[in-house]
């Protein structure tokens, strides 16, 4: 589900959940998104100004004609003024939408920079970040904002703008307009507030009920092949059917809410134009007002509403990315959580000799903080481990154990809610992480990989390795296949790769910059038999001379561990200390 | 026909609900025409001081366009949104029932990875149709005519200077932004595309980049990515602006021509000068009709592609044709594959030649990695799918005689996702058996060993089980799906992947049970991991949709390289 659509999410909305027409803080990251509202400003002026003056000209021109006779000739210089005053009109509007896109894609771009850098400093900083959901209003969830500046913003300045430059020359001409326009433009917001309101509070109320129905089709479309089995199928054909008609009648009982506001807005702006048409034609009767400025103010009257019935139909579209937006300052400001504030002083890596211990683990336990009022999740429970410099342990247990928690800790991705992890002597906390991790070697379950060559993949694990550095860290891990398509370019995730490649590259990719530290999690899972085979082969030559743990199921992998430790519901259930070979 | 002719030729279905939301639509701008028309008339006519009363009808017209305008609009959009619903809800339901119809063999030739993505998106695509794509321009349409009429009326000549702008409005400024922003757009398109994965990849591998220490690296690519994109998005600017600016000029040309040729009129006096105001409203006021067109053609191409990637799926044809005269199912329930090979449509073979004897009772394990043809097995198997060449039969009678009602009747099938229904427990196992009791329900939750963990749930049998089983454990889902396939009682049952994705206890324990509960009955096994397989009386490897080696297990382990080495990795610690 996107996370960019205010209007969707199921908790009950609040007054302060409401997204604020203007948000300072997107103006304050990007001195673009500054210089967009003041030259959107003044070319609104312009624009206003043209408005005007095109009003003025052209009652004048149907003035001359209708009353004083004019021949076309003698009008020849007015329609120029007419002329230039519409491609005065064209030229500004063109330059404040180039305007408006411009800063558009400079703040998405500021965004998303800041927002993937704030997702690795705190990831480093050992902080649990970046969740789907963030990824997805980064990537296409912020591109609503174009909506926003190309569209709602200049419409708001324009309808303050127009409406302000409009009364005062009307004042010269006929002041009770003026008074029509002072008290009806107020009105737009004000409805379009109450109404907006209302229409969220429906829209939203109704959500949930409204998936529930439109994934109908979705749990049939999945559930294909067992519908299909079961002869089942054709009740469900009738259930898409009948809920699709229900979602059509619930829909349209939100949509005439929904409605409502559009409804409001075009309505106050029509009926004033209207009251102020049948008020200047009673007076021109009288003869209290000339034609001409009343004609001039009935073309006004239009073009002083209509920025305002725009911004007003742009609201949702403009909301959804800023609401986006929203989302992602969420991440910009979250504070580290003091995890750097913790680190008085920071200790170099000290060196262990080999057979002492490296890795230390008294009385850890680790739990996630609880979410949405479910209670925290033990994930490990007061566990001693001590793993000693150039010592090979296997982990086993059931999934959900901890196993991968664990690797996670030592790594220093979260910290551990109780008890210490020590490096030798020296707390993990107070050392340098990125220092500490250039020491390891991690494979994770996540093929990480990105759109690039195989050998760019590689290089990830050291960027100043050669070729045939790459090459010869593929031969060592069993992936020697791989080396006549090192410049072949990959997609995201490793697509054109199978699995069993992809595991190799990644393993390359660990191996490339000589750990002195291996943690490999599950390294042989989920891929072809062909590749745990040839993993296996390397195996011995994979963790030669290094600390490693391994989280593994398969005995060829264990079985060249020099001790296997059993975790199973966070702890540590049974230690082999023996040499089992 | 085209996927969107289609779309649009179903739009007479509703013939009553469309002629109503355009004629809202069409009532809407004219009340806008009329209000700023009849208001022009009202002060001209007031110019020549006539009696009030002159005026009445005048004033009580601009009154009543003041309102008419804003409730036309409402009801066009609730209109045109009701219709769009309803075509929603036909729309879904044909693809429902020719995804239906296609079976999941027939649904899998699509070759698109993702059908069930594929098809939420065009249909969604397609829902605003009807609101964005078609409705703008009949509207626009009509109102060209309305304007057309109106000049003709009061001054021929404007006819002239007014169509000849809007008409230019209407139809070359949408071509040439569209032309222009086409261009623009398919390398702005790839550009994005880059830059949208680039930026997923970094925050969701944040942990691998920043264990690896290569921040830096990747945030270089990615801003240069987004540099492209920028620069690419300001080109575009250009043009976006342009069909604004161009209208406007448009409106001036239109504005300044009328206003000429009405000139020329009331001199020569085939014009009354009252209305020279009303043909100049009548110049700019139309424009608004045409203004969402750049956008609805630039929306055009999109719902193209989506429509006529539906009715794609909607004209499949399925992968298994009925038989003219039905036989029904011998007593022998021997299933025989007989040298069975199916190549797709493109011509790419994707199974056999196939040779498989299953007796009833029988056992039979078929292992093989992704794509070895396993899967494509057990589509013809269940008669998913026809084969190309050779036969399927059953006590010797082919597979293609028997209606597909008789044969889901003979055989069952669970795949690897075991995939359960939002609703309870309960629910779920009696999409075996509809007319199955609580105690039979019970009876086969017992016998794949779920009768404890049942018990200890408070909610018990009526337990959800969330959106496609998410709210119960792998293990579970798989039992669940295994009790479901019990009570449904098949002769034959095939079980593909049962165990993939459950760690190494959990699987011999799932495995266990699951071959315990199918005693007696005629089973295919498929699985990539040789748990289980020692308890197979047959066993056929599969590599790229081939044979290459069958026997029982200990056979296998002798003869065959790969089967041995799959049992060398199994082994757990």
């Amino acid at each position: 589900m996107r996370t960019s659509r205010p209007a969707l999410t199921e908790s009950a909305p609040t007054e302060t959940d409401r997204t604020k027409p203007i948000d300072r803080r997107l103006f304050g990251l990007a001195e673009g998104a500054h210089r967009f509202l003041w030259v959107t400003i003044a070319f609104g002026i312009a624009s206003a100004i043209a408005v005007i003056a095109g009003a003025i000209v052209l009652a004048r021109i149907i003035n001359d004609i209708f009353l004083d006779d004019a021949a076309p000739g003698e009008l020849v210089g007015a329609l120029v003024v007419l002329a230039v005053v519409y491609v005065a009109r064209g030229v500004f509007e063109w330059a404040r939408s180039v305007a408006a896109h411009r800063s558009a894609a400079t703040v998405k771009r500021s965004l998303r920079e800041r927002v993937m850098r704030s997702v690795l400093s705190q990831t480093a900083g050992g902080r649990p970040s970046g969740s789907g959901d963030l990824a997805l209003t980064a990537s296409t969830g912020i591109d609503a904002l174009d909506a926003y500046f190309s569209h709602y913003l200049p419409q708001l300045v324009l309808g303050a703008l127009v409406p302000l430059l409009a009364i005062v020359w009307i004042a010269t001409v006929d002041p009770l307009t003026v008074v029509v326009i002072v008290v009806t433009i107020p009105l737009i917001p004000v409805f379009m507030w109450l109404i907006g309101a209302q229409a969220d509070r429906a829209t939203r109320s109704r959500w949930l009920t409204m998936r529930r129905l439109g994934n109908g089709l979705v749990e049939t479309l999945r559930g294909l092949l067992t519908l299909e089995v079961y002869r089942a199928g054709k009740g469900r054909l009738d259930r898409v059917r009948r809920l699709s008609n229900e979602y059509r009648k619930q829909t349209m009982g939100t949509l005439r809410v929904a409605f409502l506001s559009a409804f409001v807005l075009e309505l106050v702006a029509t009926i004033s134009v209207a009251v102020i048409a049948v008020a200047i034609g009673l007076r021109v009767v009288q003869g209290t007002l000339y034609f001409e400025p009343a004609m001039a103010i009935l073309i006004l009257a239009p073009e002083v509403y209509a920025p305002m019935r725009k911004a007003g139909s742009e609201f949702h579209a403009a909301m959804d990315g800023m609401e986006a937006a929203r989302s992602m300052f969420e991440v910009l400001e979250s504070d580290p959580d003091g995890i750097d504030a913790a680190l008085l002083e920071i200790v170099p890596v000290p060196s262990v000799a080999v057979g002492a211990p490296l890795i230390e683990f008294s009385g850890v336990s680790y739990g996630y903080p609880p979410l949405n009022g479910s209670p925290e999740v033990t994930v490990l429970d007061d566990v001693d481990l001590r793993v000693g410099r150039g010592e090979h342990i296997a982990v086993i247990g059931p999934s959900g154990a901890g196993k991968s928690t664990l690797i996670r800790l030592i790594l220093r991705f979260g910290r551990p809610t109780e008890g210490v992890i020590r490096i030798g002597e020296v707390p993990l906390d107070s050392l340098d992480p990125s220092a500490w991790r250039s020491e390891i070697g991690w494979v994770g379950q996540d093929p990480f990989l990105v759109a690039g060559t195989i050998v760019d993949n590689v290089r990830l694990g050291r960027a100043d390795a050669s070729t045939d550095d790459v090459a010869a860290a593929l031969t060592l891990v069993g992936g020697g296949d791989l080396i006549p398509r090192l410049g072949e370019v990959i997609g995201e995730r490793g697509v054109g790769l199978s699995h069993g490649q992809r595991r190799m590259v990644t393993l390359a990719r660990a191996i490339l910059p000589d750990p002195s530290i291996l943690l490999l999690d599950e390294p042989t899972a989920g891929i072809d038999t062909d590749t745990q085979l040839r993993i296996a082969e390397s195996f011995g030559r994979i963790v030669a001379g290094r600390t490693v743990i391994t989280v593994a199921h398969q005995r060829v992998l264990v079985d060249l561990a020099d001790r296997v430790i059993v975790v199973d519901g966070g702890r540590i259930v049974s230690r082999q200390d023996e040499d089992r070979r | 026909m085209s996927g969107f002719w289609r779309l649009v030729d179903s739009l007479r279905s509703y013939p009553g609900r469309f002629s109503a939301s355009i004629a809202a639509g069409v009532a809407s701008v004219v009340s806008s025409m009329g209000l700023l028309t009849v208001s022009a008339y009202l002060i001209s006519r007031a110019a020549l001081h006539p009696p009030l009363l002159d005026l009445a009808v005048a004033i009580v017209g601009v009154r009543f366009f003041g309102i008419s305008r804003a409730v036309f609009r409402y009801l066009e959009r609730l209109s045109s949104h009701d219709l769009s619903l309803r075509l929603l809800a036909d729309l879904r339901t044909r693809v429902a029932k020719a995804i239906y119809r296609l079976g999941p063999a027939g649904v899998a030739s699509f070759r698109a990875g993702d059908l069930v993505g594929r098809v939420l998106g065009d249909v969604d695509e397609i829902q605003h149709v009807f609101v964005r794509v078609v409705a703008p321009p009949v509207i626009a349409a009509v109102i060209l005519v309305v304007t057309a009429i109106l000049a003709v009326v009061w001054l021929p000549a404007s006819a002239l200077t007014i169509l000849g702008p809007l008409l230019v409005a209407a139809l070359v400024v949408p071509w040439f932004t569209r032309r222009a922003g086409d261009a623009a757009g398919r390398t702005i398109a790839a550009d994005r595309g880059r830059m949208i994965g680039q930026t997923v990849e970094i925050i969701e591998g944040a942990p691998v980049i920043v264990a690896l220490g290569a921040e830096d690296e990747l945030l270089a690519i990615a801003d240069e990515a987004a540099q492209r994109v920028a620069d690419a998005e300001r080109r575009a600017a250009w043009m976006h602006g342009f069909g604004d600016a161009a209208i406007l000029a448009l409106i001036g040309v239109a504005l300044i021509g009328t206003l000429w040729v009405s000139a020329g009129a009331v001199r020569s006096g085939t014009l009354d000068g009252v209305m020279v105001a009303v043909l100049a409203m009548l110049a700019i006021t139309p424009f608004e009709s045409v203004v969402t067109l750049p956008s609805a053609f630039e929306r055009l191409g999109r719902s193209l592609g989506a429509a006529d990637r539906l009715f794609e799926v909607i004209d499949g044809e399925s992968p298994t044709v009925p038989p003219q005269h039905p036989v029904p199912i011998p007593a022998d329930r021997t299933l025989t594959v007989d040298r069975a090979t199916v190549t797709t449509a493109n011509g790419d073979h994707i199974l056999g030649p196939v040779d498989l004897v299953v007796p009833p009772g029988a056992r039979i394990g078929v292992v093989g990695e992704t794509g070895a043809g396993t899967t494509t097995l057990a589509h013809v198997l269940c008669r998913f799918l026809d084969p190309t060449g050779g036969t399927v039969t059953v006590g010797g009678v082919d597979v293609r005689d028997v209606t597909s009602e008789a044969m889901r009747t003979l055989v069952g099938y669970e795949d690897d996702r075991s995939f359960l229904f939002r609703g309870t427990i309960v629910g779920n196992v009696r999409i075996g058996d509809q007319d199955a009791s609580d105690e039979e329900v019970r009876s086969v939750l017992d016998r794949v060993q779920l009768g404890a963990w049942i018990d200890s749930l408070p909610d018990g049998l009526q337990t959800d089980v969330g959106e496609g089983g998410e709210a119960v454990s792998g293990g579970q889902r798989r039992r669940i799906a295994l009790a479901r396939a019990l009570l449904a009682d098949f002769p034959v049952l095939i079980l593909d992947e049962p165990i993939s994705g459950l760690d190494p206890a959990n699987a011999e324990a799932v495995m266990d049970d699951l071959l315990d509960a199918t005693s007696g009955r005629s089973l295919v096994l498929i699985s990539h991991r040789p748990i289980g397989l020692d308890r197979m009386d047959e066993i056929i490897v599969m590599e790229s949709g081939h044979i290459v080696a069958r026997g029982s297990h200990d056979e296998l382990l002798e003869t065959s390289h790969r089967y041995r080495n799959m049992w060398r990795l199994v082994g757990t610690a």
